[in-house]
């Protein structure tokens, strides 16, 4: 059987894409007798010229408003070859329905009005398309009668779009100038564009091959279902990727125990039992061991076991009326693994029909995409998407409903951090929904929340800038309060050393703190070594961009050797296992700071005016 | 993986989701080809046994064969079956001379709400596909339904990565659709494939066949001379006639199905 190749047909509303699919259709000999004679007897009926867009848009509210509301798939043969169209709706409103469809497809098929050139729509769902994963892209100029199939007309929408299609890293194999209406260039060539020597569309449909099923070789087995049937335990699910043997050794994430395969369960029973799986595969296996398998686990070779974190860093697209905002809770799943999640960070929202990162403080909205850090309340299971992609794409729902999708990205770094792989421990508690909105602190309070970080060697002035600071906002009727490393070694942080692994845990724990404060309506100064970029920038993550600004306070080390209080630049200096950032130990000094200090330079005050012209707009 | 078994795969995937997510949950069988296809796919999935009951919606108009099929196959593959019937409209005389779609919606829809209301059931498996006709087209493979089993067509969920809307909420229910992407073609080569029984009904008898089956006086054959399962699929490649167009209720109103199935017709 020759493989079907299945294309999604998306682009603005009113472009003319069921009218395409209907021509495509009528043009192939692919309708059954009676469905053209049933679309005359409508459009005889609404006094209207046929409608091939009807042939599609079979429901009565569609052909009534003759607009696609929902996506539709249609089949052709043509040239010994089966064709699968996914016909998609192009209004803003039913753009649920075009993901739902484009999610199915192995390219897109862009119909643009030659007229109109592109539109919103036009450029929001190639965004979309590129972003479910499809890769191969068919640009059809439709409409070409209504510029009188003039060839400027067709190479400046052509050129305009090809632009926006390399700035998403995109590349079509056709632009094809067409008019579906009148069947110009839609299944063989037109006499109406002799400029143009390129394929018909249907020719171009025919150059696609099938996407390569997405598997990498490394196995994935999510747990969908245990059954248990007589005396057999059957772990079903499906191969996600890769391939699996009887007698392999396995482990089950996330607890990492370890058993082999002991059969591949079939019925009717095979003979012989399999010996193998691969990708694609809905198995059902049993184990040597009688382990606790439960839906969720993902089943792995030892040496490449999945990532294990609580905190990922996200890429998504956004479908819920109400906007993403950090701090809001919703019910993730990855695979067949759920958990409750809560939006930590948002470090940036996109327009989808422009790629525009957004001004201000970070959302993402309605249909629109962005990179977010979501932590959840119990260890998630997964690999980057650009890796694995079925284990690296997930769903947010809010309730009952899918409000969004996306891919996990590569961040070695997060997924390494001690608090990455080492979990929560509280394993009954869920995430409540925030009651009071920032939105709302920040109209009471008369300003917005911020965390002002400062970094830097002992000794370069922090805790003393960080005071004056507290003091200056403080008289300017700012709600302010200071997090200063060494008060918080007291007490909250009484039981870490100053070890690398300390450090890092000490700077976790004073970002966690901060952003208590700030998402408490203050704006909060942390004073803080913070010797590590990695640290620093999980607390930027932590917090959001927006509402965190890194400050590098520094001097000579003579300086700092001198105006540090305890001494400890004197005493590292004789015992070589008190190890000061800066001097026997690392200090990785910051690249991204928003203010950048020499206290031997610039006094406290002069540093202290300098931030609060920085912060200040911030807190508007 | 060829075409067929990647459909295979997938649809046992679908099946799965359904029992693991959906705690009250039971098929219909109408003994048709598709129906019957789905039950063999759930005893692979679920590795000979069936773990949901089946439901046949008896509008006690079906053709004699159909119910002696459906209770030789029961039999013989130990199925749980709940046969249901509008009782009340078969005893107020209810048929299709009322018209037909009035006699679907009482037989039929109806049947099926008693029933799932009754077993407060909170998923039904339909073995519906998108090539049957054009409101089937737009169907999700899991599908919302209200707590009066209306379907609203303008509002379905998005569905992508494998990733369906499988929570119910209380009251409502949903309709799982495993072989919304099987074409009838594909249907009649899986048959084949796995040599799973047919009632006789679909093969040539006087000139004649069933494409397509329902009650006994809104059903017509075909011409035909396909004998076997090798002849209907040589037949398929070639016809011109849609599927359904045996099927007299659905010529009665241009959107007939559709005003149908947003009641809550399969």
């Amino acid at each position: 059987m020759t493989a079907r190749v299945a294309f999604v047909v998306v682009g603005h509303v009113d472009h003319g894409k069921s009218t395409l699919v209907g021509r495509l259709l009528a043009e192939t000999g692919a309708l059954p007798d009676g469905a053209l004679d049933k679309v005359q007897g409508i459009c005889d009926s609404q006094q209207r010229p046929f409608e091939h867009a009807f042939l599609l848009d079979a429901l009565e509210e569609e052909q009534r408003q003759n607009v696609t509301i929902d996506v539709t798939q249609v089949r052709f043969a043509h040239g010994g070859r089966d064709y699968l169209l996914i016909d998609a709706p192009g209004h803003r409103q039913f753009l649920k329905n075009m993901i739902t469809g484009a999610a199915h497809a192995d390219a897109a098929l862009l119909v643009i009005d030659a007229a109109e050139g592109v539109q919103e729509q036009s450029r929001r769902h190639a965004a979309l398309v590129s972003f479910l994963g499809v890769r191969t892209v068919i640009v059809v100029v439709n409409k070409m009668d209504l510029v009188a199939y003039a060839a400027d007309a067709f190479h400046r929408v052509a050129a305009e779009y090809r632009a926006f299609l390399a700035d998403i890293g995109m590349t079509p194999v056709a632009i094809v100038p067409a008019s579906a209406r009148d069947g110009d260039n839609v299944v063989g060539p037109s006499e109406r564009m002799p400029w143009y020597a390129g394929s018909s569309v249907l020719t171009a449909l025919g150059a696609v091959e099938p996407a390569a099923a997405e598997s990498s070789g490394v196995l994935r087995l999510p747990v969908q279902v245990v059954l248990k049937l007589d005396e057999r335990r059957i772990v079903a699910g499906r191969i996600e990727s890769g391939a699996l043997a009887v007698g392999d050794e396995i482990e089950v994430w996330p607890s990492g125990q370890r058993a082999r395969v002991k059969s591949i369960e079939t019925w009717p029973e095979a003979a012989p039992a399999p010996e193998g799986a691969a990708s694609g595969e809905s198995i059902g296996i049993t184990l040597d061991d009688q382990l606790f398998v439960q839906r969720g686990d993902v089943i792995a070779h030892p040496a490449a076991p999945p990532r294990r974190s609580n905190v990922i860093a996200t890429s998504l697209f956004w479908l819920g009326r109400q906007a993403l905002e950090a701090d809001q809770h919703y019910r993730l799943r990855l695979g067949t693994l759920e958990r409750d999640v809560t939006v930590l960070s948002i470090t940036r929202g996109m327009r989808s029909s422009s790629m525009e990162v957004y001004e201000g403080q970070g959302t993402v909205g309605q249909h629109d995409v962005g990179e977010v850090i979501l932590r959840a309340s119990q260890p998630l299971v997964f690999d980057p998407a650009a890796a694995i992609p079925a284990t690296g794409r997930f769903v947010l729902l809010d309730g009952h409903d899918i409000v969004g999708g996306g891919t996990v990205l590569e961040d070695e770094d997060l997924y390494r951090r001690p608090y990455g792989a080492e979990l929560p421990r509280s394993e009954h508690i869920a995430p409540r929904p925030a009651g009071i909105t920032p939105a709302e602190r920040a109209a009471a309070y008369g300003h917005r929340s911020q965390v002002v970080w400062l970094t830097g060697m002992p000794g370069a002035g922090k805790t003393t800038v960080a005071r004056l600071l507290e003091r200056r906002l403080f008289e300017a009727g700012v709600k302010t309060f200071v997090v200063d490393g060494e008060q918080l070694r007291f007490g909250l942080s009484a039981d870490l050393r100053f070890t690398d692994r300390d450090r890092s845990e000490q700077s976790r724990r004073a970002a966690e703190v901060a952003r208590l404060f700030q998402r408490a309506g203050l704006v909060v100064i942390v004073a803080l070594v913070s010797p590590f970029t990695a640290d620093r920038d999980y607390a930027r993550r932590l917090i959001g961009p927006d509402d965190f600004m890194l400050v590098y306070l520094h001097a000579p080390l003579a300086v700092l050797s001198e105006r540090e209080r305890h001494g400890l630049y004197t005493a590292a200096g004789r015992d070589a296992a008190l190890r000061i950032p800066g001097m026997n130990a690392l200090y990785e000094p910051p690249l991204d700071a928003g203010c950048v200090f020499d206290t031997s330079v610039v006094d406290a005050e002069g540093v202290t005016g300098a931030i609060i012209a920085a912060v200040e707009r911030r807190l508007r | 993986m060829d075409e067929l078994t990647a459909l295979e795969h997938n649809s046992i995937y679908i099946l799965r989701e359904a029992y693991s997510k959906i705690p009250r949950l039971a098929m219909l069988w109408s003994m048709g080809k598709d129906s019957t296809a789905l039950v063999w796919l759930t005893r692979k999935a679920f590795f000979g046994k069936i773990p949901y009951p089946l439901i046949h919606i008896d509008t006690s108009y079906k053709i004699p064969e159909m119910i002696e099929y459906r209770d030789r196959i029961a039999r013989e593959w130990e199925l749980p079956l709940i046969v249901s019937q509008n009782t009340e409209a078969l005893e107020e005389g209810m048929n299709h001379t009322r018209g037909r779609l009035v006699c679907c919606g009482a037989l039929k829809t109806e049947a099926l709400r008693q029933v799932v209301e009754a077993h407060r059931f909170a998923g039904i498996i339909v073995g519906i596909r998108r090539d049957e006709e054009g409101s089937r087209g737009k169907e999700r493979v899991f599908s919302p339904r209200t707590p009066t089993s209306a379907w609203d067509v303008t509002e379905q969920p998005p569905e992508f990565w494998n990733q369906y809307r499988t929570d119910v909420p209380p009251g409502e229910h949903v309709r799982v659709h495993p072989l919304l992407d099987w074409t009838e073609l594909d249907v009649w080569r899986y048959i084949e494939r796995e040599r799973i029984p047919m009632i006789d009904l679909y093969f040539e008898r006087d000139g004649r066949r069933y494409r397509s089956l329902g009650c006994a006086p809104c059903t017509a054959s075909i011409a035909s001379a396909a004998r076997s399962i090798a002849d209907i699929i040589e037949e398929l490649r070639t016809t011109r006639t849609a599927e359904r167009a045996g099927r007299a209720q659905d010529q009665e109103d241009t959107h007939a199905m559709q005003k149908l199935r947003v009641k809550g017709y399969m």
